[in-house]
């Protein structure tokens, strides 16, 4: 949607405080922004009574107010949300559809899959041990009750790349290598080796080279992504450092499970 | 004073004198407020003193009183140290000019008899000769310190209050052009009120003729009187006059007057047109809304709107920001935005028939760089005058997901369309 957007709501003189990604929003344009961009985070820690009386009191929507307390008793993340979504006026109908269909997903999904996609949001809202912690609970319990190769790849890929924005290489780099062992996709295998290439001096790669059957190829390849993540950093003040690369992959997976 | 809520006051502040005057919603017309109650006695002289070493000001005919009797400190040019910066020392003690303005307003607004005079008060019009810059900034600080909103208050200048009291007498008074001959003493300044009735709303406009020396003597103050009136009404019609001012008298009008009674004018004489103006001023801007279908034109006037193309609730919808037609001190507005990931401002600025269109961009150099509508800025616009704007930016971030920096951009927009 092109165009400046009128704020018409009073900004809250108390912000209502996020517990979840630790983010206070004093106005409803933010708070739509969070249901928006983040269905997964929208939990009991989010969906109680205090932000209903937020709304209604300092935003003072006491009618979406009325709307998300209904929603409140259903349990309905997705009918607590769309209230505010449309008061804020910050979403196109064609925007509002996709969000609603990401909500009605995330209902249809088993608890670990559910998990998965809260870890996923965290890791984009830069929540990274936050993020972290949730792939662990997630690896372990896909490792105790389900068989699902797919899914621990993408966890393993995932804590990777947020261990690699915390700049714990090692720890990155063992994520990256489970993920890879998980899943035959050649995404993960390109991923590991970017990683090993920005994580280890050259010295040091050779053993790790060897023990996965690094070919001569992929060892160009890699050496190419890394080299062109370096030459866009330089040239560009504003771009993320090599790790940042990673990031980037990794948001277009989100982009492509849609959560 | 029949009332005592929702008030609508008329307040003129002039050099020498003060008037004020209220809207009798039972008469339906203003009524002036007597210095003494049961007297005649409507102007109080502009003039400020204090006793010194006591709090215990007086205003009016009391501050040259208390200045004889009690050695109050009178002090001197009041109104000219109201429009200026300077502060003023009175009993050893600084007072800005807004401060000693507010001391003058609130003990004459009492003479009004109202419990609470802000929450009484619904609006009231000040008027004065001239609205310089000083001025406007002194008194806006006294309502400030008094307690009124900027909505419970206006500012016009002598002109529009003729305006606003002209529109206010039977429509043959102001069939054509309407006269005000304003009489300083030995002096006289006609003043011509026109209508343009081509265009829509129609345009009124007022014009100040060349002023006349008035002799001393009778028979000439009369001629040069005449030659005067007859000089205002060579060049058009006029259907209405009003006789204003110090310095006129039935007396030595032996010419000039039946001249102009002449041509079935209308003559009115009297020295509460001012105030009576400013009133139904305050009538019009609050509760009665006649005027719409006229324009006062003014040197004050600002004759471009500017506005934005905004999204409201999600609809691309036109975004009136100043008005036309307004003054140019009273034309200010504010408001918060999400920029769509533009770094800058694109302001849209309509003449006041709304025929020409164009638009203004305003940078914003070092905005951080952040996705579409996750920037918001409070923009705050006010007038420097008719043809200047200033436009405010204030970077307010996005809550705790992009902190504010609270960077401001400032830039003055040029209103021609």
């Amino acid at each position: 949607m092109a165009g400046y957007h009128l704020c018409r709501h009073k900004t809250a003189d108390t912000p209502f405080f996020i517990e979840n990604i630790q983010v206070s929003v004093r106005t409803i344009e933010e708070l739509a922004y969070f249901f928006g961009r983040f269905p997964a985070l929208l939990d009991e820690t989010v969906m109680r009574k205090e932000l209903v009386q937020w709304i209604s009191g300092e935003i003072n929507l006491p009618r979406t107010a009325i709307r998300m307390d209904e929603a409140l008793a259903e349990g309905s993340s997705k009918n607590f949300a769309m209230p505010v979504l449309k008061e804020a006026g910050l979403f196109s109908s064609r925007e509002l559809v996709y969000v609603t269909s990401a909500y009605e997903r995330l209902d249809a999904m088993r608890p670990v899959a559910r998990k998965k996609a809260v870890a996923d949001a965290l890791l984009r809202c830069g929540k990274l041990s936050a993020a972290i912690e949730t792939y662990r609970y997630v690896s372990d319990a896909l490792s105790v009750n389900a068989h699902d190769p797919e899914m621990m790849a993408a966890c393993w890929h995932d804590r990777g790349v947020a261990e690699m924005r915390l700049m714990l290489y090692e720890e990155a780099l063992s994520s990256f290598r489970r993920a890879m062992h998980a899943s035959e996709k050649e995404k993960y295998r390109t991923d590991y080796l970017s990683a090993l290439f920005i994580a280890r001096p050259f010295d040091r790669r050779e053993q790790e080279i060897e023990n996965e059957h690094i070919t001569e190829e992929e060892i160009l390849m890699a050496e190419e992504l890394v080299a062109g993540a370096r030459t866009e950093s330089a040239e560009d003040e504003s771009y993320q450092p090599p790790e940042g690369y990673l990031s980037g992959l990794t948001s277009d997976y989100h982009k492509a499970t849609g959560l | 004073m029949n009332e005592v809520r929702n008030v609508l006051v008329g307040f003129v502040l002039g050099q020498n004198e003060s008037q004020i005057s209220y809207y009798d919603r039972r008469a339906g017309e203003p009524v002036q407020v007597p210095t003494k109650l049961g007297t005649n006695l409507f102007g109080f002289p502009t003039a400020l003193a204090k006793v010194p070493g006591k709090d215990e000001w007086h205003f009016g005919h009391e501050a040259a009183l208390a200045a004889k009797e009690k050695g109050a400190e009178l002090i001197p040019s009041l109104y000219q140290r109201w429009c200026g910066e300077e502060p003023v020392t009175v009993d050893g003690e600084e007072h800005t000019p807004g401060n000693l303005l507010a001391i003058y307003l609130r003990r004459s607004l009492a003479l009004l008899g109202l419990r609470d005079i802000l929450r009484s008060i619904s609006f009231m019009m000040f008027t004065t000769e001239v609205l310089s810059e000083g001025f406007v900034r002194n008194l806006r600080a006294a309502l400030k310190e008094i307690g009124f909103s900027q909505e419970q208050c206006g500012m016009q200048d002598f002109k529009e209050s003729f305006y606003y009291y002209t529109y206010h007498q039977t429509e043959d008074f102001f069939q054509a052009n309407v006269a005000l001959f304003l009489f300083e003493r030995d002096r006289v300044v006609p003043l011509i009120l026109s209508e343009d009735r081509q265009v829509r709303p129609r345009a009124v406009t007022i014009v100040q003729g060349p002023g006349t020396e008035l002799p001393e003597e009778k028979t000439a103050r009369d001629e040069a009187f005449l030659a005067c009136a007859k000089a205002v009404f060579l060049e058009r019609k006029v259907s209405g006059v009003f006789l204003s001012g110090e310095g006129f008298d039935q007396d030595w009008a032996e010419r000039s007057l039946p001249f102009l009674l002449g041509a079935r004018r209308r003559v009115f004489y009297g020295d509460n047109l001012f105030v009576k103006g400013a009133c139904y001023a305050a009538v019009e801007r609050k509760e009665q809304r006649s005027f719409r279908n006229r324009q006062y034109m003014s040197e004050a006037t600002v004759r471009t709107g500017v506005g934005m193309d905004l999204l409201l609730s999600g609809s691309p919808s036109y975004y009136p920001m100043i008005n036309s037609g307004i003054n140019w001190f009273e034309a200010e507005a504010s408001c918060e935005i999400l920029l769509d990931g533009r770094d800058f401002l694109l302001f849209s600025l309509r003449s006041m028939d709304g025929k020409k269109r164009t638009s203004r961009q305003m940078d914003l150099p070092g905005l951080p760089a952040r996705p579409g509508f996750i920037t918001r800025l409070r923009l705050r616009l006010r007038c420097l005058s008719p043809e200047i704007c200033e436009v405010t930016a204030e970077d307010l971030g996005f809550g705790g997901f992009f902190p504010a920096t609270h960077k401001v951009w400032r830039e003055e927009l040029e209103l021609a369309p």
